[in-house]
């Protein structure tokens, strides 16, 4: 553990290399064809998710930079899928940016960086770099967020989003402080051994630690009531960076979750953050869900939709403290957030970009009534934000619907392991809103289908790489929903390496 | 002998190959019919070619030879895996060798019949789809997979049936088909789940659907009395209600209904579905899981009885159809009716040999049907006639397929039927069953015969004979209906060995071969029985010569049968009134329970509970949705506001502890 270890570090190398490349390529390229930059970020994605693929897979955690930095299953699995969903972003990016055609270089250059900051958060094991690597997503993003300066709503969602945001990061480093104080350790390893062998007065001091930690954490994945910028942010940032929000802020913010509840905090806190998660996850599924319903904009539905997915992921995690308790296994609720996070990253993903697809041809019209008769227009982008949107929502065979299948039976199993009747309730609250939403989705599809196109509306036209990037994430929700066997194993096979 | 990774990779080969079809057409070549025809005839005839290869080495293999299972994990849910994967042992070879040289003749007779219609394509896909459904249903390893695919046969059927949409009949057609299949589905699920449940809890957390891990438990002596210990009555139950989901699909009495009214889909979908293939499915599901009702004895007899009044009640109705399909079709039935009766009577080998004969010689007779339809365009026996001369190769194959049917030595059927009366003989009433409806089939099918092919023609236009896409694919399966009956033949000539296909089929679904039922102890050896044979053989000729007597020499008057017989033959032509209590039971005694539930639904239900709920959260939704004023110093109020209550729990939680 107490060695240097660089070559472990190589995908988060390659990746400060690149955004430093790019940046130096900005100056040199001319401006017209600065916007291809996107292309060799995507390319540059591509290869390290296939190196992530080739590479000898971890059996027993490694650990480099001293030990600030741990390589295990889970964080090659999540760098795939960050690296993935980097790529989509990245393709979808190209287009907007010549559109846009302003900073081509800079926009990828923070891609490149947030994606930097997402891959060390996978890794991290401590408490400093944690907090740091976790900026340097939020950082990124609050950049990317107000990108387009000269326009209001996207300034002011930037705006929005540091002010949150720099609080919410307040919490963090003060919950941080705290916990440190209690145990006197930062590394994970160190601090949960602390934790074990810690005297009864410092307990409050790590409860509160922990509370205040959570506060940041629950900013990232948007829970109530910390999901406050969520829906200007997504209404008002640009299109992909919405998109690249829902990876990088949600599901690094829930592998931080998952990291924490697992390596530091034990079964130590269980008792006491069962309930209070327990009722975060209700407030967020019912906030999100109900909230959404009347919604125009598009994207400020998709911002609603993902604080009530949300809700769903932290069913998750209400299953794994409530089946720490006692020691019991508590791998149903990781697998079970593993599966999902998998399943909804590419989902969304699809979504945007249709989104994207659709207002390069349509102008930058983003009420939901602008895609009346959208299945005229483009009978294919129709079918996939169709089939998207079905997931989104938890129609069998689709991912989506095994995802929710998987978090509220967790749930139910947590409530017969531990002995907890309450548990039951939050996974009906979970089944009802999965109902709730079908509402606002369905709305979304019977425009698409049952309503006829404006009058002078032209037929949607779809790049090549776009066409291609909708087919690929079709494929998967729908191989995902109809073979979840493989998938399934996968989760199991990952969180195997998490302990 | 090959290995077992490639006899796997060539029954999913054959099982994904028309599947793919279905696919690529429907996604790409819709417009380009020569493609889309290509793509789905190439790939049954295929399969058809790699099922006969998995079928020499099956035989290669010997009899008995342990299956081949290949499967992977489909679903996962806590301590329960489900699979999807192909079994490859004699059975699922010998149904995916029928539906697969079956298959390639209808598919290209269709080529032909099909020719200029509008839908062309769409036809190819769906026809694809179907055979993808039933090889599905051929190689299940498992109760859940033989589940789905039997879904899908029936989604494919209805689909099929009601081809000619635009027609009303041919949609009402469909309807029925699905939802008398509905019932059956049904009682199939419940069984299943019984089974399911039954397994699981006295012998934990096994792969409780697989047919291998059941079949090991049902052959285990000690296994099974502890299983039918712990389930008591529900044993039978549930072997019975398994059944109950083949008397759907194979249309046994009193779930027979559809399977008449299915003929208003295309004559290549009759030929196909509703004679060769998915009619055979409910028996080969009684053959393929037969380990389960070896031991339910109250289940058999069950079987047994249903199957052989089936037979009878669709043979009488037979006599008095005029509908060329018809006939065939209440012909199906009740030769279904056969074969069930035989997996009643212990004799599972004989009704699978029996429904491989059949789907042969029952493709032929439609297929012949559906070239004589083409001819006349018209269905009635009554508007054809003396078309002997006008279509050589559809009347030789037509009779070819008829003595085969008729059981006459030594075509197909004659050995197949052989078998069934053997295994019957133990059994006195339904013996008497099993001959007189071979005595009726050989005269319903001689009346069809001598009106349909000699005499005089009585009906419009001049018909003339299918064009050699149709009527080649006859002569192949005249060909396989008159010699294919010598897989059963005691030779040492035959490919099978010296006791004939019957000696693979009695291994293959028990170990010893030997099961003892109520009435009689059925162990049959392979190969001819003189006796039975006898009497079967006279029988056919009887039913043949009478129906001569009546329609082609003309000396005895059936008018006059008709008139004597006047209450019978109304019983007959309205088939014993069973649509009609069917279709009072829906008018009067569903329609009251409809009417009722419609009241829940619209006034209590949608009225109250749906709309009730949905304002009340719309409502709430719109409160929400101001929360979000875009204000920032809100914003920043409510996530302080959050701390300070966490804060303020966490105090109290530390005070009360």
């Amino acid at each position: 553990m107490n060695a240097m270890n660089l070559p472990l570090m190589l995908p988060e190398i390659a990746l400060v290399v690149l955004g430093i490349v790019v940046l130096l390529a900005d100056l040199v390229l001319p401006k017209e064809k600065r916007h291809l930059l996107g292309w060799w970020v995507a390319a540059a994605f591509s290869a390290i998710v296939v190196y992530l693929f080739v590479r000898p897979a971890a059996g027993e955690p490694e650990y480099a930079a001293f030990g600030l930095y741990r390589l295990d299953g889970f964080a090659i699995f999540m760098k795939k899928v960050f690296g993935l969903a980097g790529v989509l972003v990245a393709v979808m990016s190209v287009d907007w940016v010549k559109r846009h055609g302003r900073a081509a270089g800079e926009f990828f250059t923070i891609v490149v960086f947030a994606m930097t900051g997402m891959f060390l958060v996978a890794s991290v094991n401590d408490l400093m770099s944690m907090f740091v690597s976790l900026e340097l997503v939020t950082l990124s993003f609050f950049i990317l967020a107000a990108f387009r300066v000269a326009d209001r709503i996207s300034g002011e969602a930037g705006i929005k989003y540091i002010i949150v945001g720099a609080l919410a990061a307040a919490f963090m480093l003060f919950g941080t402080a705290f916990i440190y104080g209690a145990t006197g350790q930062i590394r994970f390893d160190a601090v949960r051994g602390a934790i074990e062998r810690l005297a009864e007065p410092a307990y409050p001091t790590l409860l509160f630690g922990a509370v205040t930690l959570l506060v940041g954490l629950g900013f990232k994945v948007a829970s109530v009531p910390f999901h406050v910028w969520v829906p200007d942010v997504y209404q008002g940032a640009p299109t992909p960076v919405t998109a690249f929000l829902s990876v990088g802020s949600k599901a690094a913010g829930f592998v931080l979750i998952v990291r924490m509840l697992t390596l530091v905090f034990g079964e130590a806190l269980s008792n006491e953050l069962t309930p209070l998660l327990a009722l975060t996850a209700a407030l967020t599924l019912f906030y999100g869900n109900l909230a959404a319903i009347p919604q125009t904009n598009i994207k400020r539905l998709m911002g609603y939709s993902s604080i009530g997915h949300a809700g769903y992921l932290l069913l998750g995690v209400v299953a794994i403290v409530a089946m720490q308790r006692g020691g019991h296994s508590y791998g149903s609720g990781v697998s079970a957030i593993i599966f999902y996070l998998f399943a909804y990253v590419f989902t969304n993903m699809a979504v945007f970009l249709g989104i994207v697809a659709f207002s390069a041809t349509a102008g930058r019209k983003h009420a939901i009534d602008d895609y009346a008769g959208l299945g005229k227009r483009s009978p294919f982008l129709a079918l996939t934000l169709t089939v998207a949107l079905l997931s989104l929502a938890g129609v069998p065979p689709l991912a989506g619907f095994f995802g929710k299948f998987y978090l509220i039976s967790s749930v139910v199993e947590a409530s017969a392991v531990a002995g907890n009747g309450w548990l039951l309730v939050l996974a009906a609250i979970g089944a009802v809103n999965v109902v709730v939403s079908m509402y606002y989705y369905l709305c979304v599809v019977k425009r698409i289908y049952m309503r006829e196109p404006p009058e002078n509306a032209s037929p949607i036209l779809l790049g090549a790489p776009v066409r291609v990037a909708l087919m690929a994430c079709m494929a998967l929700v729908v191989i995902i929903g109809i073979f979840q066997g493989p998938f399934v194993k996968m989760a199991t096979a990952v969180l195997a390496t998490i302990r | 002998m090959l290995e077992a990774n490639t006899v796997a990779t060539l029954a999913y080969i054959i099982l994904f190959a028309p599947f793919a079809a279905a696919a690529l057409i429907t996604v790409a070549t819709l417009r380009s019919k020569a493609l889309s025809a290509f793509l789905s005839v190439g790939s049954v005839i295929l399969g058809g070619v790699l099922s006969i290869i998995l079928l020499a080495d099956q035989i290669s293999r010997g009899a008995g030879a342990e299956p081949v299972v290949h499967q992977f994990t489909w679903a996962l849910s806590r301590g329960m895996a489900f699979h999807i994967g192909v079994q490859v042992d004699f059975i699922s070879v010998l149904m995916s060798t029928v539906v697969g040289v079956v298959g390639s003749c209808i598919f290209v007779y269709a080529l032909g019949y099909m020719h200029g219609d509008e839908g062309w394509s769409r036809f190819f896909a769906k026809f694809a789809f179907f055979a993808f459904s039933m090889l599905g249903i051929t190689f299940s390893t498992n109760f859940l997979q033989i589940f789905i695919f039997w879904e899908l046969v029936g989604v494919s059927s209805y689909l099929l049936i009601g081809y000619f949409y635009q027609k009303p009949s041919a949609a009402e057609a469909g309807k029925k088909a699905f939802m008398t299949n509905r019932i059956g589905d049904f009682g199939m699920t419940i069984g299943i789940l019984l089974l399911f449940f039954a397994v699981r809890d006295v012998f934990g957390e096994i792969d409780s659907l697989s047919f291998e891990t059941l079949k090991g438990i049902f052959t285990n002596d000690g296994a099974r009395e502890q299983l039918f210990a712990a389930m008591g009555w529900k044993a039978a139950l549930g072997a019975f209600l398994i059944f109950v989901g083949a008397m759907g699909k194979s249309a046994q009495f009193p779930l027979h209904v559809w399977l008449p009214d299915a003929m208003e889909g295309p004559t290549p979908v009759s030929a196909l579905m509703h004679a060769a293939t998915m009619v055979a499915a409910g028996v080969y599901m009684i053959v393929r899981t037969y380990w389960l009702f070896a031991w339910a004895h109250d289940a058999l007899v069950a079987v047994a009885y249903i199957g052989g009044f089936t037979a009878l009640l669709a043979a009488s109705i037979a006599i008095v159809q005029n509908d060329i399909k018809k006939i065939l079709a209440y012909s199906t039935l009740s030769q279904l009716g056969y074969m069930v009766m035989a997996c009643g009577l212990v004799g599972a080998g004989a009704g699978m040999f029996h429904l491989a004969t059949h789907a042969f010689f029952k493709a032929l007779l439609f297929l012949g049907a559906g070239s004589v339809i083409h001819a006349c365009h018209s269905n009635d026996i009554w508007d054809m006639g003396g078309l002997g001369k006008k279509m050589k190769q559809t009347t030789w194959t037509f009779w070819a397929g008829t003595l085969a049917l008729a059981g006459i030595f030594p075509l197909a059927g004659f050995w197949s039927k052989d078998e069934i009366l053997a295994v019957s003989h133990h059994a006195t009433a339904l013996y008497i069953v099993g001959v007189g409806v071979a005595f009726m089939t050989a005269f319903y099918m001689g009346r069809a015969c001598f009106t349909v092919f000699h005499g005089t023609y009585r009906g419009h236009g001049h018909p003339h004979e299918s064009p050699r896409v149709m009527w080649i694919p006859l002569a192949v399966l005249a060909v396989v209906s008159i010699f294919g009956g010598f897989v059963g033949a005691p030779s040492s000539l035959n490919p099978f060995g010296e006791h004939g296909l019957q000696s693979f089929l009695l291994v293959a679904y028990l170990k010893d071969g030997v099961v003892h039922w109520p009435v009689g102890h059925g162990h049959v050896e392979a190969g001819l029985h003189l006796d039975v044979a006898t009497v079967g053989t006279l029988m056919a000729l009887g039913g043949l010569l009478l129906a001569w007597l009546f329609y082609g020499k003309g000396v005895l008057s059936a008018e006059r049968v008709k008139q004597r017989l006047k209450p019978l033959h109304t019983l007959l032509v309205n088939k014993y009134y069973i649509d009609d209590f069917y279709l009072w039971l829906v008018r009067r005694v569903q329609q009251g329970f409809a009417i009722a539930a419609n009241w829940l639904e619209q006034k209590i239900i949608i009225g109250v509970l749906v709309n009730g709920i949905a304002a009340g959260t719309k409502d709430a939704a719109a409160r929400l949705r101001k929360t979000a004023s875009g204000q920032i110093h809100s914003y920043v109020t409510i996530v302080l506001a959050g701390v300070t209550i966490l804060v303020f729990w966490f105090v109290i939680f530390m005070v009360s502890e």
